[in-house]
C-alpha cells in the first residue's frame, strides 16, 4: 500500500486528536441516509449512530436536514408523521415549482425527543415526507431532473455542556447555535421576517463531524490486487423528476384550446339542430 | 327517473285539478323528510368522527388539506390576526370568522358543512315537490327519491362534506338563490347571490346571463317579433338589470369591506389570485399540460387563458339563451361546462353541478341502462386520468403525455353525456302541455 493512501486510511479510521475531548473520545459518528419511494413523495430516512468511550449524559440530538430548492417538506402536517422527533417550523410554499422565485433551499431542524441518559452508543432514526416540486420543462434528453440532497449535519447537547464541554476551549470551536427546540405548535404564517428557525431562540450544540457509512471497495490495480481500500461515502443522495417535453409545446396548446372550442361549438350546433327537430317534429 | 307514461300521453285529457295533501298527510311527509334529513346528517357525523380514527392511524389523511387551512385561519382570527397571515388561505375572511369556534372544538367546520348539506337537501326536496307539483305529478307518486339518491345519501357528497370541503356553503348559497327566484323573490335572490354564492365562490356570476334572460320571460311579454324585437325588451328588462345590479353591487360591497379590514393582501388571496393563476400541476383540466409547458412564454400563457374563456363564454351564453326558462337544467349544463372546460378542475369542483341533478332527474327520458353507462363512463374518464396520473405521482414514470390525452378523453365524455342529456330533454313546456292535450 502506498504511504499517501495509508495515510488516508489513518485519516479515516482513526479520529484526528482534536483537543476536545468530548469529540476525541466519540468513536463513531455515521449518518445513513436515504430518500425511499419512487414518484413526487418520498420518504426521507436518516440513521444517525454516535458512539463513544465515555458515556453520554442526558445527551439529545439535533439533525439539520438541508432540503434542496426543488423539494419542499409539508410542514402543515410534519408533526403528525414524527413519530421520535419535533422540528423547528420552515416556511415552504407548497404550491410554487422549482423555478418559482419563492422556490428556496432551506433547512429544517429535528430534534430528538428521546434523551440519552448514560449510553455510550446513541442510535436514532428520523423519518419524515418530503415532496419533489415540477422542475421546467425540457427539449433535450433526458427528460428528468436531479434533485440532490446533500448530507444532514448532527449536533448534540448534554446536560454537563456549561461545566464540562464548553468549559474546554478546544471544544468552542465546534459550537453551533441552532433553535434550542421545537415549534410551539401554532399555525404556520407568512410573516416575511421569519426565517426558518429564526423565531425560535437559539442555543449552543456542538456539531458532529458525520459521515456517512463506510463503503469498502477492492483495489485490483497494479499494486498487486485484491487489498481492500475504505472510502468514505461521500456523494450526495439524488431524487429524479419526471420533465415536459417541451418538443410538444405547440400540438399541446393548440390541441387543447381547438378541441375544447370545437366540443362547444359542436355542442351548441347540436343544440341549435336539436331545437329545430323538436319545432317541426 | 321518468315520468309516468299517463302523464306523458298525448290523448290525456286536462286533469281536474290535483287534491292537495291532507294535514295529517301533509304532517307525515314532513316528518318522514325530517327522519331521512337527520339519518342524513347522522351518516355524515358517522364520518366525521371517523375521519378523527383514520387520520391518527394512517399517514393518507382523511381530512381535506383545505381544512387545514380553513382551521389555522380560523384560529389566527381567534387570535386577533389576520386570517391571510395563513399560507394559501384564499377565501373569504368571513368564512375565517364563521370558522373561529374551531379554535375550541377542531370539528366544528366539519359539522358546520355538513349541516349546509343538510339544508341544501331539505331545499331540494322544497324545489323537487314544487316541480312535481307544477308537472301535475299526483300526490301518491310525489317523490323525491332522487334527492335521497343523488345528494343527501350520495357518498361522493357525504365524504366530500365530512372531509371538510367548504363547497356546501356555497351550494346552499346558489341553492337558495334558485328557490328565491322560482319563489318570484328576485331581490332577495340577487341580495343571495352576490353576498352569499359569489362572495363565497367568484363562479356563480356564470348564471348571471341565464338570470337575466330568465326575468326577461318572467315579465309577461309576448316572446314573437323577431330579433330586433327581442333585443328591445332586453334592453327594457329592468328586473333582469337591477338583478345583476344588486348582486355585483353587494358583491362589490363584500370586497371593500374585506379591503378595509385586511388590506391589498386580502383582495389579492381572495380574488385576484384565482384569475391570475397558473396551476401547472397535473390535475383533470386538460390545460395543466400547455400552462406547464408555456411558464415563461407570456404571449402563450395569455393566449391559453383567452383559449379557456372563449368556449366556457360560449356555453354560458348558449345555454341561458336555449334554456332560459329552466334554470335548473340551465345551471346544471352551464356548471357542468363550465366545470369540464375550466383552467383548473378536481374532484370537489363536481359538486357544483351534482347539486342540481336531483332537479333535473325528472325531465330526462334516458333509460335508465343508459344513464348507467353514462355514469359508469364518467367514472371510467376519471380512472384513465387516475392510471397515468398515479404513474407519474407515485412510481415517477414520464406519463405527461398519455395524461394529457386522458384529460382531453375526460373532457369528451363529459361533453358526449351532456349531448345525450340535452337530447333527452323534456322541457317543462312540453310537460305541461302533454297534460293539456
Amino acid at each position: 500500500m502506498k504511504p499517501p493512501t495509508l495515510g488516508l486510511l489513518c485519516l479515516l479510521l482513526i479520529d484526528i486528536a482534536t483537543g476536545c475531548k468530548f469529540i476525541d473520545d466519540i468513536r463513531e459518528q455515521i449518518v445513513d441516509y436515504e430518500l425511499r419511494n419512487n414518484g413526487f413523495h418520498k420518504d426521507y430516512v436518516a440513521k444517525v449512530r454516535i458512539s463513544s468511550m465515555e458515556r453520554f449524559i442526558d445527551c439529545r440530538l439535533a439533525v439539520k436536514v438541508p432540503i434542496p430548492r426543488g423539494a419542499y417538506v409539508d410542514t402543515v402536517n410534519l408533526q403528525s408523521s414524527l413519530e421520535k422527533h419535533c422540528f423547528t417550523d420552515a416556511v415552504f410554499d407548497v404550491e410554487q415549482p422549482e423555478f418559482a422565485a419563492t422556490s428556496k433551499a432551506q433547512p429544517v431542524y429535528f430534534h430528538a425527543d428521546r434523551i440519552a441518559r448514560k449510553q455510550f452508543i446513541i442510535d436514532d432514526i428520523l423519518n419524515f415526507p418530503v415532496h419533489l416540486r415540477y422542475h421546467a420543462s425540457t427539449d433535450v434528453a433526458p427528460f428528468h431532473a436531479k434533485v440532490s440532497f446533500a448530507k444532514p449535519e448532527v449536533f448534540i447537547t448534554c446536560g454537563n455542556n456549561e461545566t464540562t464541554i464548553f468549559g474546554d476551549a478546544n471544544c468552542r470551536r465546534y459550537v453551533h447555535k441552532i433553535p434550542c427546540a421545537c415549534s410551539n405548535g401554532s399555525p404556520p404564517t407568512t410573516t416575511p421576517s421569519k426565517k426558518a428557525g429564526s423565531h425560535a431562540p437559539l442555543c449552543e450544540y456542538l456539531r458532529l463531524n458525520v459521515q456517512p457509512p463506510a463503503k469498502v471497495s477492492l483495489n485490483s490495480g497494479a499494486q498487486g490486487g485484491g487489498s481492500p481500500q475504505v472510502k468514505p461515502g461521500s456523494k450526495d443522495v439524488v431524487a429524479l423528476v419526471p420533465l415536459g417535453d417541451a418538443r410538444h409545446r405547440s400540438l399541446v396548446v393548440w390541441g387543447t384550446v381547438a378541441f375544447n372550442i370545437g366540443l362547444v361549438v359542436v355542442t351548441l350546433v347540436y343544440l341549435g339542430v336539436n331545437v329545430e327537430e323538436t319545432k317541426t317534429g | 327517473m321518468q315520468l309516468p307514461a299517463a302523464l306523458l300521453h298525448p290523448n290525456m285529457a286536462k286533469p281536474a285539478p290535483l287534491p292537495s295533501l291532507t294535514a295529517p298527510d301533509k304532517l307525515k311527509q314532513r316528518a318522514d323528510e325530517f327522519k331521512v334529513l337527520t339519518a342524513a346528517f347522522s351518516l355524515r357525523l358517522a364520518f366525521v368522527f371517523y375521519a378523527q380514527i383514520h387520520d391518527y392511524y394512517f399517514h393518507v389523511n382523511f381530512t381535506d388539506i383545505d381544512y387545514k387551512v380553513f382551521s389555522d385561519a380560523a384560529i389566527h382570527v381567534a387570535n386577533g390576526r389576520s386570517p391571510y397571515d395563513r399560507p394559501t388561505y384564499r377565501y373569504s375572511p368571513f368564512l375565517a370568522w364563521i370558522l373561529v369556534p374551531i379554535a375550541k372544538f377542531p370539528d366544528f367546520g366539519k359539522i358546520l358543512f355538513c349541516f349546509a348539506d343538510i339544508i341544501v337537501g331539505w331545499l331540494l326536496i322544497r324545489l323537487r315537490r314544487d316541480q312535481n307539483a307544477k308537472f301535475g305529478v299526483p300526490a301518491e307518486l310525489d317523490s323525491v327519491s332522487d334527492v335521497y339518491a343523488l345528494w343527501l345519501f350520495n357518498p361522493l357528497t357525504m365524504i366530500i362534506s365530512a372531509r371538510g370541503n367548504a363547497d356546501a356553503l356555497v351550494s346552499l348559497a346558489v341553492l337558495c338563490t334558485l328557490y328565491l327566484l322560482r319563489k318570484d323573490r328576485w331581490i332577495a335572490a340577487a341580495l343571495m347571490h352576490g353576498l352569499g354564492a359569489v362572495h363565497l365562490r367568484v363562479y356563480p356570476v356564470i348564471y348571471l346571463p341565464s338570470i337575466f334572460l330568465y326575468l326577461l320571460n318572467r315579465n309577461g311579454t309576448s316572446g314573437s317579433g323577431g330579433f330586433f324585437n327581442w333585443v328591445k325588451r332586453c334592453c327594457l328588462n329592468f328586473r333582469g338589470f337591477a338583478f345583476a345590479i344588486i348582486s355585483l353591487s353587494s358583491f362589490a360591497a363584500t370586497v371593500a369591506i374585506c379591503y378595509w379590514l385586511y388590506g391589498y393582501k386580502c383582495i389579492f388571496e381572495f380574488l385576484l389570485y384565482h384569475f391570475s393563476r397558473y396551476d401547472i400541476r397535473h390535475n383533470f383540466s386538460p390545460y395543466f399540460y400547455p400552462m406547464y409547458l408555456s411558464v415563461g412564454d407570456e404571449g402563450l400563457l395569455k393566449l391559453i387563458s383567452l383559449g379557456a374563456f372563449v368556449p366556457q363564454a360560449l356555453a354560458i351564453v348558449g345555454f341561458a339563451l336555449k334554456y332560459s326558462n329552466d334554470l335548473e337544467f340551465c345551471w346544471f349544463l352551464t356548471t357542468f361546462a363550465f366545470v369540464s372546460l375550466n383552467k383548473v378542475c378536481t374532484s370537489q369542483y363536481f359538486v357544483w353541478y351534482i347539486i342540481f341533478t336531483p332537479l333535473i332527474a325528472n325531465q330526462i327520458k334516458t333509460s335508465t341502462p343508459k344513464l348507467i353507462t353514462l355514469i359508469l363512463a364518467w367514472f371510467a374518464g376519471q380512472g384513465l386520468w387516475l392510471f397515468f396520473a398515479y404513474l407519474l405521482e407515485l412510481q415517477g414514470m414520464n406519463t405527461f403525455l398519455p395524461l394529457w390525452l386522458s384529460s382531453l378523453v375526460f373532457v369528451a365524455i363529459n361533453f358526449s353525456i351532456a349531448i345525450t342529456l340535452i337530447r333527452d330533454h323534456l322541457s317543462p313546456t312540453s310537460i305541461t302541455s302533454k297534460k293539456t292535450q
